[in-house]
């Protein structure tokens, strides 16, 4: 059973812009520390962007906890900010915990966030520790996709990362739509890799003809296999501790 | 190497070729409305995207009243970073229009993506520069 949830925020348009990146990894730093103080979180980590992310938020945020139950805590403090705006959810998080008091004024940098719980479908990890790049794909299977297809794209994502070892951890999930969880969202997978470095992203990842020459047909708008729809959130930060491995290191 | 509606493209062995291999399966008597569409309607855009027709190919090889049809289409593209320039124009109105339209002439289809046998080295490699 997963223990993790994975979100992305989008800041304030005022802070959008490369003048603002400095600002932008600021908040992600005190997302990460803010997110260590939440109840029964074990790991938190944010990164901001990189500027070739296209689709999605501007940070992403990572949450272990250390149980289940704390999942369900996490998510229904979400769930009851966010039927009051999208903003609110920082603030309904920090809700009578002066610790949390950092997080909540966070919220007023959040212009909206998406928080998702994935369930594992596969994963691998071959680089422990890693400290390097986290890119997360949102995507959405297209309601209408014949179902056929659609387990043929879950069984054959994971063949990205046999044939790109520069994807050194992954992790394949879909996402959870049922009770408990944080909020109803567009997406339905997420496909989370780890890498050095941004080479292995932009230029193994793409090059492999593996992506392009296979995996990319269930993506195409052309292919008559296409189950994903086109709108997708590519979303890449540098990291400054593991992410996929945050709680193999405890 | 092309004209503007991609017809005289090479199909050359150069390893860095990707060629885009569709086989559609036609509805009897629809092969010459289809061929007439596909020129008129996909074939200058995909040339424009860098997709150019290299071969057009029917099957059975005859007019026989009632034997319905099958064309098989080979399209190049210029390597990696030529799919790339495809895949980033390819999410339109208008492409998505064509295929739907081509419901009325065909009974199914596949596209797939292929290259010279002796290429896949050079294509897998790069995708392992980072091992």
């Amino acid at each position: 059973m997963s223990v993790r949830i994975v979100a992305q925020l989008a800041v304030r348009d005022s802070l959008r812009g490369e003048a603002h990146a400095g600002e932008r990894a600021e908040i992600a730093a005190q997302l990460s520390r803010s997110g260590e103080n939440l109840p029964g979180v074990i790991a938190s980590h944010a990164g901001a962007h990189f500027d070739f992310s296209v689709g999605g938020g501007d940070l992403t945020w990572d949450l272990s906890f250390e149980s289940q139950d704390a999942l369900a805590d996490f998510s229904s403090r979400v769930r009851s900010g966010n039927e009051h705006g999208p903003h609110e959810v920082m603030a309904a998080l920090g809700v009578g915990d002066a610790k949390l008091g950092e997080l909540a004024d966070l919220g007023h940098q959040i212009e909206s966030a998406e928080f998702a719980i994935p369930e594992s479908l596969a994963e691998g990890i071959s680089r422990p520790g890693l400290i390097g790049v986290k890119r997360t794909l949102w995507l959405r299977v297209l309601p209408e996709a014949k179902p056929n297809l659609v387990a043929r794209f879950e069984r054959d994502t994971p063949i990205l990362a046999a044939a790109i070892p520069a994807i050194r951890n992954w992790r394949w999930s879909r996402i959870r739509t049922t009770h408990p969880y944080p909020m109803e969202t567009r997406w339905t997978h997420l496909w989370e890799q780890e890498f050095e470095s941004v080479d292995g992203l932009q230029i193994d990842y793409m090059s492999s003809p593996a992506h392009w020459g296979y995996i990319d047909g269930y993506f195409n708008p052309e292919m008559p296999e296409q189950v994903v729809d086109v709108w997708l959130a590519h979303l890449a930060c540098p990291t400054r501790a593991p992410v996929l491995t945050a709680t193999h290191t405890r | 190497m092309s004209g503007a509606d991609g017809r005289e493209a090479s199909a050359g062995p150069e390893t860095d070729a990707i060629f885009v291999v569709d086989e559609l399966h036609l509805k009897t008597g629809c092969l010459d409305v289809f061929l007439g569409a596909l020129h008129e309607r996909y074939v200058p855009g995909a040339a424009a995207r860098g997709q150019r027709l290299v071969q057009t190919l029917v099957t059975p090889p005859t007019a026989t009243e009632g034997l319905a049809q099958s064309v098989m289409l080979i399209w190049r593209l210029e390597g990696v970073a030529g799919f790339w320039e495809m895949r980033s124009q390819n999410a339109t109105p208008d492409i998505a229009a064509w295929w739907a339209d081509c419901e009325a002439f065909i009974e199914s289809r596949t596209r797939r993506y292929a290259a010279a046998p002796e290429a896949i080295p050079g294509f897998d490699a790069l995708g392992r520069l980072s091992v």
